[in-house]
């Protein structure tokens, strides 16, 4: 987690995995991420489809060129999405507070190999979320992976780009 | 009895007076001012519609909220906290601030009835070529950062029913979301603004419960310590803010009038016990006044307290008239019964143009006119019966006019038939501009600064809000028959929007298709099988699995069996609220209304609608309608004054038998109606319907100075004969004080902001002015002029 919290600023290239219980086979997309420590996380979408998310602060903000759409919405206003930010923005950061507000965290492992696996606590949030497994090395964090109460499963491998100051 | 005896006696009458007050008012006589209760009832369809809409109409109670001055962030954080302090408060019954307000039990039930309230609803949208689109398009969805969502929607209702639906009711206004709450669109070089709308539980017109509202909003923003500037707007606001400054203005020339008349009157009198006298005329009427008007109506409007308290202060002439008039060798007591005849014509006159005013239908005037009836009546007996024993002890200088005055009497008498010249002039003038020229528009009585009326304008445009000017009521028949009419008006006024003559409208429908709509888009929804077929094609080189729309199967054979939803069976509190005012079904004056958002061409709106030739459909102007409203009362006041005058005349000519005297004491009168009613229409400021009820206060008053200058001497045995010098001064000295009196009052007033107070005042000014310069050349020359010499 300190090895976390010391680098204030990652990009990286993400490719994800989605195995749907409505779906024959898994959906795959594409994209870079960035975070800029404490609270602005963007994931940007390149294939198959554009799509820029940011969330920064409490902001959420997301684009789809392609169907003209754009929301800007107040995470607080939608507790279960909030939830779901913080498990990787909380990780992202390195802050273990903010992540025992939502989930109870279990933590497998050492700096070279770790294992983080969140349960959500609130009842809304359960709905939609499973568990969430983090796992990473040292300071970098490599496969996130969702699952949901329905199966619905979404695996995302996570590829530093470069490492900012 | 002594002097110290008797000015504690009228300090106790005037002490029980004040007691009795503070007991009764509030507890029997109660005090309302909502509008509503001072309106007339309203003669046609559409002014009793007008009427409705002004007390409870959804533009009525609508207040609109913007916060500016601060980072977006931190106004849009104030949005949040201000809406959920207010929407716990009882005081609203909507606040919006761009969170769809929805709960998930109301999410829920929209969801049940999607495929019957969406206009999405098709038979097109189940053929297999259209959902094979819709599915392409949830796919990608599947796999994008809303792919949580698009499972748990979608799947279920991936021809977006739903979404279609909510987007219908965000309508077509131009606001923009920011962190998930309304801001004003963004423009180069304006600061950001964020935008809430609320609607009071209160009434539009109910003063009182709408200043508890912005109390409530400022409190909420008080709360919240930002540095942001809170905007607020609305008609309920503007009422708010027109009432206080009538209250401050008034308040302000009250004190500042009292202080100078009472300085006036010891200036005049050197006796306190003459203040006393007055001060125990004016109490008594005031407080006879509001009984018998609350045990005749059920309570006493606040405007009928005010304006009626200013209305009584005329009486203080009564006891004036008596005190500045009595003999030196006379007791008070002798000298009320001498002048009584004279007195008591003065009340009578006085009665006669107030009593028409009780047969008005317009509440307030007949509530004004019985507390003015009661008022003088009472000021009238206090002076003969009462004064006298309780201030018999009154002693006072001389009131006989200075010399000065005398003289300037005599040169007005000598010269009285030029005085005819100005009249002439301001007939001349009348008819050349063709008439008096009386207001109807009730914005001229209206003090808001037409910065905030700017402004008001402006936040409506962003927000979407309904214009407060232009209806289209839907009038008469079932829910049913109301709901399919306002979905026949929607082609007309979508066709409206895009020509652009306006910018957004609102209709009940929009919210609650009729069950005709939506047995419509039941038939529309595919059988089991059909649908099973269609989605079968239109799944085919999609990995989705068969299984993956059995939610929305489902979903599509229980909706061919809901029943409609009527207005009864829909139950959310946040649906209801907004489609509470515009759908009213009552029993007995069912209406739908359609609102016209940011209208910029009136005209053709009224030509399209015309030709729609609907009977159902009434496009209201609501200022035209109020102004014709106006109108018909002004007319009918018009009327009265008209018969009071007559009536005066009538009782003049009966009791006084010589065509003389009833010229020299009703001419002033005449002449100072005249005067009253062109001067403020010549100076541009064109009179109202309180104008012209103070102008029957103000002849009144007139007819006292000629009543009093043409007395008799000697009660009328010598019918011809003229009065002594000493009886001419004393009467000049009296009549003088009074007017004196009444133009202190009255004359500040005329430096009042608000429209109403300043026309009162210059009414009164002007016709008291003229009266009295009228009255006094019109008098006899006392017997023997060389005394005056």
């Amino acid at each position: 987690m300190a090895l976390l919290a010391a680098t204030s600023s990652k990009d990286a290239s993400f490719k994800e995995e989605k195995h749907l219980s409505a779906l024959d086979q898994p959906v795959v997309s594409q994209g870079w991420l960035r975070f800029r420590a404490p609270a602005r996380l963007e994931k940007h979408t390149t294939s198959p489809i554009t799509e820029d998310l940011v969330v920064d602060g409490n902001r959420l903000l997301l684009d789809k060129p392609a169907e003209n759409v754009h929301y800007d919405l107040d995470l607080r206003q939608v507790p279960e999405l909030a939830s779901l930010v913080e498990a990787v923005r909380g990780v992202l950061a390195g802050d273990i507070q903010s992540l025992r507000a939502h989930y109870s965290v279990g933590l497998e492992g050492q700096a070279p190999g770790w294992k983080l696996t969140l349960v959500p606590t609130e009842a809304r949030v359960k709905e939609l979320l499973k568990v969430v497994r983090i796992e990473g090395r040292e300071g970098t964090v490599q496969d996130v992976t969702t699952i949901q109460p329905n199966g619905d499963l979404s695996s995302m491998q996570i590829q530093p780009l470069a490492v900012g100051n | 009895m002594s002097i110290r005896r008797q000015a504690f006696q009228v300090g106790l009458v005037l002490l029980t007076l004040a007691v009795l007050s503070l007991l009764l008012v509030g507890r029997v006589v109660q005090i309302r001012t909502d509008m509503a209760a001072f309106l007339p009832p309203g003669g046609t369809a559409a002014q009793r519609f007008l009427i409705e809409q002004l007390r409870e109409g959804p533009a009525a109670t609508l207040i609109l909220v913007g916060l500016e001055g601060a980072p977006e962030a931190e106004l849009a954080g104030l949005s949040r906290t201000m809406a959920g302090d207010l929407a716990a408060d009882p005081h609203f019954k909507l606040v919006a601030n761009g969170a769809t307000g929805l709960d998930g039990s109301e999410q829920t039930f929209l969801f049940r009835y999607r495929y019957l309230l969406s206009a999405r609803t098709s038979s097109g949208a189940f053929e297999s070529s259209s959902l094979h689109g819709d599915l392409t398009r949830l796919l990608g969805e599947l796999s994008g950062a809303g792919g949580m969502m698009a499972a748990r929607f979608g799947l279920s209702d991936p021809i977006g029913a739903f979404p279609y639906l909510l987007k219908a009711w965000l309508g077509s206004s131009q606001i923009t979301l920011k962190e998930g709450v309304w801001f004003a669109p963004d423009a180069a070089g304006r600061p950001p603004r964020a935008l809430l709308l609320l609607r009071t539980t209160g009434q539009g017109l109910d003063i009182e419960g709408q200043r508890q509202a912005k109390e409530r909003i400022e409190a909420a923003f008080v709360a919240s310590h930002s540095q942001a500037r809170l905007l607020l707007s609305g008609p309920g606001i503007f009422a708010v803010a027109s009432a206080d400054t009538i209250k401050g203005d008034a308040e302000f020339v009250s004190i500042l009038s009292s202080l100078l008349v009472v300085l006036f009157l010891y200036w005049r009198h050197r006796s306190f016990l003459v203040l006393g006298a007055v001060a125990v005329t004016l109490g008594t009427g005031a407080l006879a006044a509001a009984l018998a008007v609350q045990a005749a109506f059920g309570f006493v409007h606040g405007i009928t307290l005010g304006f009626g308290m200013t209305m009584l202060g005329v009486t203080a002439d009564y006891p004036l008239l008596v005190i500045g008039q009595r003999r030196l060798e006379e007791s008070l007591l002798d000298a009320a019964r001498r002048l009584w005849p004279t007195l008591a014509q003065a009340v009578g006159a006085a009665l006669l143009g107030l009593v028409v005013m009780l047969m008005s239908s317009f509440a307030g005037l007949a509530q004004l006119g019985l507390f003015s009836v009661v008022g003088v009546t009472s000021a009238g007996l206090m002076t003969r019966f009462v004064l006298p024993h309780l201030t018999s002890a009154i002693h006072v200088r001389d009131q006989s006019a200075a010399p000065f005055w005398l003289r300037l009497a005599d040169r007005l008498r000598t010269y009285r038939f030029w005085l005819a010249l100005p009249l002439l002039v301001t007939i001349l003038c009348l008819i050349v501009k063709g008439g008096v020229h009386f207001t109807t528009n009730l914005a001229d009585l209206s003090p808001v600064p037409k910065a905030e009326q700017n402004l008001d304008e402006e936040m409506r445009h962003q927000i979407g809000a309904p214009d407060v000017r232009y209806l289209v009521a839907i009038q008469g028949g079932s829910e049913e028959e109301i709901l399919e009419a306002a979905e026949r008006l929607e082609p007309t006024l979508d066709q409206l929007v895009s020509e652009g003559a306006m910018g957004s409208f609102e209709l009940p429908s929009r919210y609650l298709p009729s069950t005709a709509t939506q047995l419509w888009r039941q038939r529309a929804l595919p059988d089991p099988t059909r649908l099973a077929a269609s989605l079968e094609a239109a799944m085919a080189g999609l990995p989705f699995k068969p299984t993956a729309f059995d939610g929305f199967k489902a979903d599509v054979e229980a909706s061919r069996a809901l029943p409609p939803l009527t207005l009864k069976v829909f139950t959310s509190p946040a649906l209801q609220a907004r489609l509470e005012s515009l759908l009213v079904i009552d029993g007995h004056a069912n209406h739908g209304l359609a609102t016209l958002n940011d209208v910029q061409d009136p005209a053709r709106i009224a030509r399209t609608l015309n030709a729609l030739d609907d009977p159902h459909l009434i496009l209201i102007d609501t200022k035209g309608e109020t102004e014709s409203l106006v109108g018909d009362y002004l007319g009918e006041a018009l009327r009265w004054l008209a018969l009071g005058g007559f009536l005066m005349l009538l009782m003049l000519a009966a009791i006084q038998r010589d065509h003389r005297t009833v010229l020299r004491v009703a001419g002033p009168a005449l002449g100072a109606a005249l005067v009253a009613l062109a001067v403020p229409d010549l100076l541009g400021k064109a009179p109202n319907l309180f104008n012209l009820a103070s102008l029957l206060l103000m002849v009144g008053v007139s007819i006292d100075y000629g009543l009093f200058l043409n007395r008799r001497n000697a009660g009328g045995r010598a019918a011809k004969a003229r009065p002594s010098p000493k009886e001419a001064a004393l009467a000049l000295g009296s009549v003088l004080n009074c007017a004196a009196a009444t133009l202190l009052t009255f004359g500040l007033l005329i430096f009042c902001r608000n429209p109403v107070l300043s026309g009162i005042g210059l009414t009164v000014v002007t016709g008291v002015a003229t009266a009295l310069i009228l009255a006094i050349a019109l008098s006899p020359r006392p017997a023997d002029p060389e005394t005056l010499a």
